[in-house]
């Protein structure tokens, strides 16, 4: 198994849904994880546009709308996609290690 | 007058402050009881720029009693020190005991000078809606209680020192001040401890002034907490007729800081002065408040603020200058300047003013923006290095501000404080030696 | 309620396809319902996306729970509103009916009889038709489409549909949720690539009878290069029964492009105007925004622009003037998102009789945007100890390398200004009202010259018996 220093075990696999994602800490910063199909995501749990909360937003795909004002984001890449958002919010690496999820912080 | 009956408050610390304040008078431990349940129902604040869940803050035990230890000559020239065990007997100058100046441990004062007490507490910091406001109500320890007799001027400053063992968990002191008519007085807390590898602690502080009228209260508070700290502290003071209460902060330490401070200026000619210089590093968040509240004429205030911000740490700077209708003839102005020296730091400036009636000014402004390029070529031509001209001109923004520290022994500590962010060497900075000074 | 003989005629009639004979009774009712938002889709013969556009929205619009923030709404019902009102339902006044300080005012500002009639809402044609074709005329020349939103919709829906919604989604406020769902009218404003729109776009000529509708949702866009200044609005009071007013205007300005939006708004004094504005302004665009607040009981609205090219200019120049159980809560928000943006705000307020007037701005300046600079100044009048003000400026700065800088002021009318004037022979009234004047200069002077002389009479007729 490779050295994880600055990764940090977040949550069970079985606790992220799709169009369910979670809110966990990782150093302090609010990370909003989720699911698409087999595959995981971490984002700042922060929207760029006014710092309401993504985690409690509405996901389709790869595609989460934040619940405040509507701005869409990309979750693999991080980028706005739609009004009122526009600055990339930020992504993080997730692993999956058997049924726990990983996320690296630096 | 009987408190009305307290129900639905967990047993556990109900028990926890009855065994606590058993000493306490009646009337104090119903308060205290109040304060519980208001504790109980509130949730963690919900700040706008401010976020609270992600510092997972109810994690910290902060009402259990750990005290820690404290250095053997920590109470070097202060004139008391508070710790979470309590309170270290006073020292006052012959000429403040002369004066008939009482500082004395707040629990005691709640009998012996209980009319005073409860003039001023939980009546001047009377927010029902903060959580960690009633934290502070339900379980303060320890209490410093403040008086100044008619007329007493007194030169020499108080000092408090607040000192973080290290192993508390949680630190909640009160402080009530009371300056009688035509008093002067100045006092100056600092907060600060053991640095003990950023060991979380929850800090809960009030303070409230009540400067009665014609007096003039200098209030000084310099927060250089422990790298662990997580801190809210809230200074109120009601200001009667012709008086003044002057505030000097400087925020530099714990790793978030919610502080405020709230003055009303109830009597007619009174006025308030704010100056706060903020310095933040690393990941620091500090959330300032400064609101002025001039419920009578020809009320004056004056906010100044002035911050620097450095690597990723983040600032919020609230202004509220409140005019209330009647109180013609009132000043009220807030100057905020923000100097950004990093790309990853981030200010937020919400200067504002709510004014219900027209004989009267408000002004205010805020600006942001990085050391001036132009400046630090033309130092560098006279021969100063990049690190060092930087200095100079962090040190020039800051010195409007520091010059209107008061008093001088608060803008010479502020000064240090100040070298040591931009030395951006360890923070906390070191004391020399092993004491405390002040 | 009752009818009074209809002596208008509207030309949507016509163009929705139908007339009274054909269609069975069909009233709306007050009331926001599925059905209603489903039916003004059907009565506009709307695609299928549009009609599912607002249905979504008015499942937002449901589940959003009112703003916590900003004017007092608890007397707003939702329930006692006509959503859409027909053409040809629309209900007639008399002109005995209409309130004298209305009548009043007209006289004061000379508006001409028939445009009275028209704002006064006893007649709904505004005698225009020559004027109309003419200006059309020039647009067709350069290539610039301008109609009311419902024509382009039917007209040109491609462009439509690439664009609407895109800036403001119905999930940005409960209001826009709203409009998004039961939207009618409003313009559609095309400029294409390197065109300069010769003649100033208003609001006025569109061939609609929607002319100042509850519910307008405009659209602009202008191409690479162009230029477009489009008008709204007018001081006369506008007279309207129904109390909420909700608009939507949606801008992009693309590369190197420059659009001036101007509005007067003087809503009658039961009127909740509650507006959306919000402008993209791409690499070396401008966008300017002339805003003015007379009227309404309460007016909620910031409009905005999105620096997201860089050398992009966003400009906001606005006054607010409440009186009597007025309140305008109004400002801007500018967010910087690409380096060498510039913003600027001038905000002058005037409270008087009681008003309260409100400034609610935000400037952001993300993350590397270098060089980026925004300048912001407010400043009010409150005329008298009975009116109010408050001043709520937000800033955000994440990048070091931005200049950043607001400042306000709270007063009333200087007494050595007001002494200065008396001394030259000014009764007191007139002396107020030259300081006035010369207070909100910065703003009439950017005005359409009709504009800018209508509005100055409006102005020394609201400072009447403001002193005292």
């Amino acid at each position: 198994m490779a050295k994880m220093t600055s990764w940090q075990s977040v949550a069970r696999v079985d606790e992220v849904q799709e169009g369910l994602p979670i809110e966990v800490t990782v150093s302090g910063i609010g990370i909003c994880l989720l699911r698409a199909g087999d595959e995981f995501f971490a984002i700042d749990n922060l929207c760029t546009h006014a710092e309401a909360s993504l985690c409690e937003g509405a996901q389709e795909g790869r595609i989460l709308e934040c619940p405040r004002h509507g701005g869409r984001f990309n979750i693999e890449t991080g980028a706005a996609v739609h009004y009122p958002a526009f600055a990339p919010v930020r992504t993080y690496p997730v692993r999956r290690e058997e049924d726990t999820l990983w996320v690296q912080v630096d | 007058m009987e408190a009305p009956a307290v129900t639905g408050v967990s047993s556990e610390l109900r028990a926890r402050q009855a065994e606590w304040f058993a000493a306490e008078p009646a009337w104090h431990k119903a308060e205290r009881l109040q304060a519980l349940a208001l504790y109980e129902a509130l949730p963690v604040p919900d700040r706008a720029r401010t976020p609270l869940s992600s510092r997972r803050l109810e994690t910290i035990p902060y009402l259990e009693r750990r005290p820690g230890p404290i250095p053997p000559d920590a109470r070097v020239a202060a004139t008391v020190l508070l710790t979470a065990a309590g309170i270290k007997d006073a020292a006052l100058t012959p000429a403040q005991s002369a004066a008939g100046v009482v500082v004395m441990d707040l629990s005691v004062a709640l009998t012996r000078h209980e009319s005073l007490v409860r003039g001023s507490l939980g009546q001047i910091e009377n927010d029902g809606g903060d959580r960690y406001t009633a934290l502070n109500r339900a379980f303060w320890q320890p209490g410093l209680f403040c008086y100044v007799p008619r007329g007493v001027e007194l030169a020499d400053p108080i000092t408090v020192v607040h000192w973080l063992d290290g192993e508390s968990p949680g630190y909640l002191p009160r402080i009530v001040i009371v300056a009688d008519e035509a008093s002067r007085v100045t006092v100056v807390e600092t907060l600060l401890g053991d640095p003990a590898d950023g060991h979380r602690v929850l800090v809960s502080e009030v303070m409230e002034v009540d400067a009665r009228a014609g007096s003039h209260v200098t209030v000084a508070g310099i927060q250089q907490l422990p790298p662990g700290a997580e801190a809210f502290l809230r200074r109120r003071a009601r200001v009667g007729k012709d008086a003044r209460v002057d505030w000097n902060t400087g925020e530099f330490g714990a790793a978030l800081s919610v502080a405020g401070l709230g003055t009303h200026l109830q009597g007619s000619g009174s006025s308030m002065s704010s100056v706060t210089v903020f310095y933040g590093t690393g990941a620091q968040h500090q959330d300032y408040t400064a609101a002025v509240v001039h419920g009578a004429p020809h009320t004056r205030s004056d906010i100044l603020a002035r911050g620097v911000m450095a690597d990723r740490s983040r600032s919020v700077f609230t202004g509220q200058s409140v005019i209330e209708k009647g109180a013609v003839g009132s000043d009220a102005r807030q100057k905020e300047q923000t100097l950004m020296l990093s790309d990853q730091a981030r200010a937020d400036a919400i200067p504002s003013l709510q004014i219900d009636d027209n004989d009267v000014f408000a002004a205010h402004s805020a600006s942001a923006g990085p050391i001036d390029a132009t400046m630090l070529y033309y130092l560098e031509s006279r021969g100063l290095d990049p690190e060092q001209a930087r200095r100079v001109v962090i040190r020039g923004f800051l010195e409007p501000i520091l010059a209107g520290l008061a008093p001088p022994s608060v803008q010479e500590r502020v000064r240090e404080l100040v070298e040591a962010k931009l030395g951006g060497g360890s923070w906390p900075p070191r004391q020399s030696g092993n004491s405390i000074r002040c | 309620m009752a009818t009074t003989p209809k002596k208008f005629e509207f030309h949507d009639e016509y163009e929705y396809g139908f007339n009274d004979g054909d269609v069975g009774v069909l009233k709306f009712q007050r009331g926001l319902t599925r059905e209603v938002v489903e039916e003004i889709s059907r009565i506009k013969q709307e695609p299928a996306w549009m009609r599912d556009f607002r249905l979504h929205a008015l499942d937002v619009f449901l589940k959003k729970p009112m703003p916590a923030w900003g004017g007092d709404l608890s007397h707003l019902d939702f329930d006692d509103i006509f959503y859409y009102v027909r053409p040809s339902e629309r209900q007639g006044r008399t002109w005995d009916e209409v309130p004298a300080s209305i009548k009043d005012t007209f006289e004061r500002l000379g508006i001409p009889e028939a445009e009275r009639k028209f704002l006064a809402g006893v007649s709904a044609q505004y005698d225009s038709e020559v004027v109309y074709h003419n200006i059309h005329r020039e647009l067709a020349d350069q290539g610039v489409l301008f109609c009311d939103t419902d024509t382009a919709l039917r007209e040109y829906p491609d462009l439509v549909r690439e664009y609407f919604g895109t800036i403001i989604p119905p999930e940005d406020n409960k209001f826009a949720a709203l409009n998004s769902a039961v939207w009618s009218g409003g313009s559609f404003v095309y400029i294409p690539k390197g065109v300069h729109c010769r003649i100033p776009l208003q609001a006025y000529f569109r061939i609609n009878t929607e002319k100042m509708g509850q519910f307008e949702r405009t659209l602009i866009i202008a191409e690479e290069d162009s230029f477009g200044h489009y008008v709204e609005g007018c001081t006369a009071p506008v007279y309207n029964s129904e109390s909420l007013h909700s608009a939507v205007v949606e801008i992009l300005v693309k590369d190197s492009a420059r659009m001036r939006y101007t509005t007067v708004q003087n809503w009658a004094p039961n009127v909740y105007n509650l507006v959306t504005k919000r402008a993209v302004a791409q690499k070396n665009a401008t966008m300017e925004w002339v805003d003015g607040n007379i009227g309404s009981k309460l007016t909620m609205k910031y409009p905005s622009v999105y620096l997201v090219g860089e050398g992009a200019r966003g400009m906001v120049l606005s006054i607010a003037v409440a009186g009597k159980d007025q309140h305008q809560d109004t400002g801007s928000k500018m967010y910087h998102y690409a380096p060498n943006t510039t913003s600027t705000i001038l905000s002058k307020s005037i409270s008087k009789h009681g008003g309260k007037t409100t400034y609610r701005g935000l400037v952001h300046m993300a993350k590397g945007v270098e060089n980026a600079k925004s300048n912001v100044k407010c400043d009010t009048l409150i005329l008298d100890e009975t009116s109010t003000s408050d001043t709520i400026p937000y800033t955000e700065v994440l990048d070091s390398r931005v200049q950043m800088e607001h400042e306000a002021t709270v007063t009333k009318v200087s007494e050595e200004q007001l002494f200065y004037l008396m001394s030259r022979g000014l009764s007191e009234e007139e002396a107020t009202r030259m300081v006035v004047m010369g207070f909100i200069e910065p703003f009439t002077r950017e005005l359409p010259m009709e504009f800018a002389v209508e509005m100055n009479r409006l102005i020394k007729f609201e400072m009447e018996g403001a002193i005292g």
